[in-house]
């Protein structure tokens, strides 16, 4: 009995040593397979690459700040926004859910200019700063932008020291010209407010009225333009526009529209802009009005709408 | 005197090309690249490294024994590096002539366990105790191993000066070499000698002997399977926690030291020293052509190279061991297979030589 | 003086210092440590007197082995909220009488086989090593086997001890 016991133990000894001599030999043949890989290395490839899941041999890391695996054209990290094609619409602040982008417009008196794509723009930008330390990167920003000139680059590497570098600021305008446009719109404030007294016929425009002329002097197809911030006149609602009517489409409705008509200048807005019917009624309406009522842009100041009419006079 | 003029700078180099070849070596075995960063290649981080090392505040922790921290990195390396006073390094060329130079060399060595335990009893630090016990206990008992895997080869040899051994392996030999040590067979390879007359050729069972010699070391010098003293995971570094700056470089120095030490020893005992590993083939005299002095330093470094790149090759496969296993390793297989193997020695120097 | 001479006094100055300090301090640790210089000290004598093999195995088996021992035994034991370990100085006189004791003998004893050493010394061989090994199997061949009895009753002792109980 006792023999037999020792006998096993012995042929478990000599077990445990030879399993022992072929694991380790085993783990030191795959360690050295790897050792001779390394050779390889992986190149910076993106994943549309078709051997991009392929690359199963060598070492694996890249040396990112001087090798970085592309970024996909659609890439949706840094904002960028084309300032001179931007009409201050605040849109984009509006539907930011993390509240990231701060924009401080400036009335003007007149036009100031047209974006690329033709629209006009009335707003300066005072400030428009992006805090991208708070951002989602949600992308709803870029939706909403009626102008498309805010957008996300495929930039995704942009650390900073300083939390407060992450603010990033697009307005171009410097303090002197911030307050000399302030001023001019101040005066032209007070030169109207005064004519209108004198005409006394006339309330006071509270927003930008001007705006309205230059759009107007051109053909109606100047409507389009600002078909969505506008929501609230609907009540007028007199006869649709041919284009407008199809409301729900959006879209490249409009566009077509635009440029049908286009032959005056102001170009259609970009296609994103479906939203709701009704809004482009309205502004249907405020178009049909609009050479005698002065159509109120902005989203923001909702109240003005009324009396536009002295104004462009 | 030579050699100590040699080895101290050559450590100090090691030590640095060491520790990048080990951050290489690991990161290629994982498939990552290691230091790319400070020179081409990343060859310069260690000095790098090495500069922040030395900068850093010398910490004396408040509640130590001052005079125990203090001492015990520097018992620890000189402990270490007093090995290399015996080891022969060329042809010619060899350190302190102790008769019984492998034994001294055993028994200084030794003497690292001393500093090991007043670092982790001085640092006042239970991670640092745990540490040093553990690296006493397992430094103990691998040198049961370690001593009778030597020993077999001092009975193949019949010396304990290294340098008459080294001499013994190669063409500059005064007595015949059988090979395999088989006198039977009658061929001579004295003449030839190469790698035909290295000890593990000249008696092949000393391969075994070299196993156990080449654990035991790894486990001397708290390398990585065995490396439970100093287990970053479980004890922050064991007997080293609380050591900081220049210090604790010299622990860093004293592990590498013991690391390339082994591998010396290992190359000496085993492998013929600085001999060439190239035989004579008939007219083309490759051992005599690669015999002499710079050769002999180059053939001894080389081979512990190759035996320092298996350390780390080890290091970076197998995972650390437990305590219990490690105390079975040592006494229920390394021990008795290496009584074996020292009797088997035995009988073969008696019989066949 | 010539060199060696220095070296001597060296390694003298050293061991009595330490050995002094082993019984000036209370701290166990450090004495054990200061133990460590005594032997080291002991064995660089050995050396100066040619006995290479006696000043490696003296390192080897007293400051790396039972040093070492001790202090992994106090090490076991449990740390004092202060961290340091104390003992103190007791039973004074009997330990001065057994050690001026043993003392006297010592020195009777190393000057009745002083001029017995000194031939003997003279006629060391180069080879210690061997000599000593041909020693031991030849005329000490008795103490040396008696020593490997009782060694390996310890071991066969201590493995008993380490044994599980529960499993008897
Ligand atoms: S991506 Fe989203 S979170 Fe970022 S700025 Fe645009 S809307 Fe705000
Ligand atoms: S939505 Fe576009 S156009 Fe309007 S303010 Fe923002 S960036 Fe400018």
């Amino acid at each position: 009995m006792r023999s037999v016991e020792a006998l096993d133990d012995m042929s478990t000894y000599a077990r445990n040593i030879g399993q022992a001599i072929k694991t380790l030999s085993e783990g030191l043949k795959l360690t050295f397979k790897y050792l001779l890989q390394a050779r390889k290395s992986r190149e910076p490839i993106g994943v549309e690459d078709p051997n991009y899941f392929k690359k199963e041999e060598g070492t694996v890391t890249l040396q990112y700040p001087y090798e970085a695996i592309p970024v996909p054209d659609t890439g949706r990290y840094r904002l960028h926004n084309e300032i001179d094609d931007c009409i201050v619409c605040d849109k984009c602040a509006k539907v930011c859910p993390v509240d990231c982008i701060d924009i401080e417009p400036i009335k003007s008196a007149e036009e100031i200019g047209k974006t690329s794509d033709g629209t006009p723009k009335r707003l300066y930008a005072a400030k428009f700063d992006i805090d991208m330390a708070k951002c989602c990167f949600c992308g709803l920003c870029t939706t909403v932008c009626p102008t498309e000139c805010l957008t996300m680059t495929k930039v995704y590497d942009f650390s900073e020291y300083d939390v407060r570098d992450h603010n990033y600021v697009f307005a171009e305008m410097t303090p002197l010209e911030i307050l000399t446009k302030q001023k001019a719109y101040e005066e032209h404030q007070a030169k109207k407010e005064a004519e209108k007294a004198k005409t006394s016929s006339v309330s006071k425009p509270v927003t930008r009225p001007e705006a309205k002329v230059t759009e107007t002097t051109a053909p109606s197809e100047a409507t389009p333009v600002k078909p969505k911030f506008r929501p609230k006149p609907m009540t007028k609602k007199p006869t649709v526009s041919d284009e407008q009517q199809k409301t729900g489409e959006g879209a490249e409705k409009p566009v077509k529209a635009e440029e049908t008509e286009s032959t005056s200048p102001a170009k259609p807005k970009p296609k994103f802009r479906p939203k709701p019917t009704i809004k482009q009624a309205s502004t249907s309406d405020e178009k049909k009005e609009s050479n005698e009522i002065p159509k109120p842009k902005p989203v923001f100041k909702p109240k003005p709408m009324i009396k536009r009419k002295p104004k462009d006079e | 005197m030579i050699t100590f003029l040699f080895f101290l700078p050559f450590l100090l180099g090691f030590v640095v090309i060491g520790v990048y070849g080990e951050r290489k070596i690991a990161a290629f075995i994982q498939n990552r690249l290691g230091p790319m960063e400070v020179g081409p290649k990343g060859i310069l981080q260690t000095i790098a490294d090495l500069l922040k090392m030395l900068q850093k505040e010398d910490i004396l922790p408040k509640a130590a024994d001052g005079k125990l921290f203090l001492a015990a990195p520097l018992v620890i390396f000189a402990a270490v590096f007093a090995g290399y006073a015996v080891l022969p390094l060329t042809e010619g060329v060899a350190g302190a002539g102790v008769a019984a130079g492998l034994f001294f060399l055993l028994a200084i060595v030794s003497l690292d366990v001393l500093g090991i335990l007043m670092a982790g009893w001085g640092s006042n630090n239970k991670f640092a105790l745990f540490g040093a016990m553990r690296s006493v206990a397992q430094i103990i008992s691998y040198e049961v191993p370690l001593g009778l895997s030597i020993l077999g080869v001092v009975m193949i040899s019949q010396t304990l000066d290294l340098q008459e051994m080294t001499i013994n392996q190669g063409i500059l030999t005064a007595q015949p070499i059988y090979l395999f040590g088989i006198k039977s067979l009658g061929l001579e390879v004295g003449h030839i000698g190469g790698f035909l007359s290295w000890n593990v050729v000249q008696s092949p069972i000393l391969i075994v002997s070299f196993v156990i010699f080449f654990i035991a070391g790894l486990a001397e010098a708290n390398r990585t399977p065995f490396d439970l003293p100093e287990s970053e995971s479980e004890l922050i570094g064991g007997y080293h926690t609380e050591y900081s700056g220049f210090r604790w470089g010299l622990f860093m120095l004293a592990e590498y030291g013991m690391m390339l030490l082994i591998s010396f020893l290992g190359a000496i005992l085993f492998f013929g020293g600085w001999n060439t590993p190239l035989p004579n083939i008939g007219t083309l005299a490759l051992a005599d052509w690669t015999t002499g002095l710079w050769w002999g330093g180059f053939w001894l470094i080389g081979k512990a190279m190759v035996l320092i790149f298996v350390m780390m090759w080890v290091r970076w496969t197998y995972p650390r061991l437990r305590v219990d296993q490690l105390m079975d390793l040592s006494w229920k297989y390394l021990t008795p297979i290496a009584v074996i193997v020292l009797f088997i020695c035995g009988v073969w120097r008696l019989w066949m030589i | 003086m010539t060199p060696i001479d220095v070296a001597f006094f060296f390694f003298l100055i050293v061991t009595g210092l330490a050995g002094i300090g082993i019984l000036l301090t209370r701290n166990v640790i450090h004495a054990a440590m200061l133990l460590v210089i005594v032997l080291l000290g002991v064995a660089g004598l050995y050396v100066l007197f040619r006995a290479e093999f006696a000043a490696v195995v003296q390192v080897l088996i007293y400051a790396g082995g039972i040093v070492v021992l001790i202090a992994f035994g106090v090490m076991l034991t449990n740390r004092p909220e202060n961290g340091k370990l104390m003992t103190g100085n007791h039973l004074v006189l009997p330990a001065l009488l057994v050690s001026s004791g043993l003392f006297y003998y010592l020195v009777q004893g190393i000057q009745l086989l002083d001029p017995i050493a000194t031939q003997q010394v003279a006629k060391l061989p180069e080879d210690q090593v061997e000599y000593i090994g041909a020693a031991f199997m030849t005329d000490y061949i008795v103490a040396f086997e008696l020593i490997a009895f009782i060694l390996l009753v310890v071991l066969v002792g201590a493995a008993y001890l380490a044994k599980h109980h529960s499993r008897l």
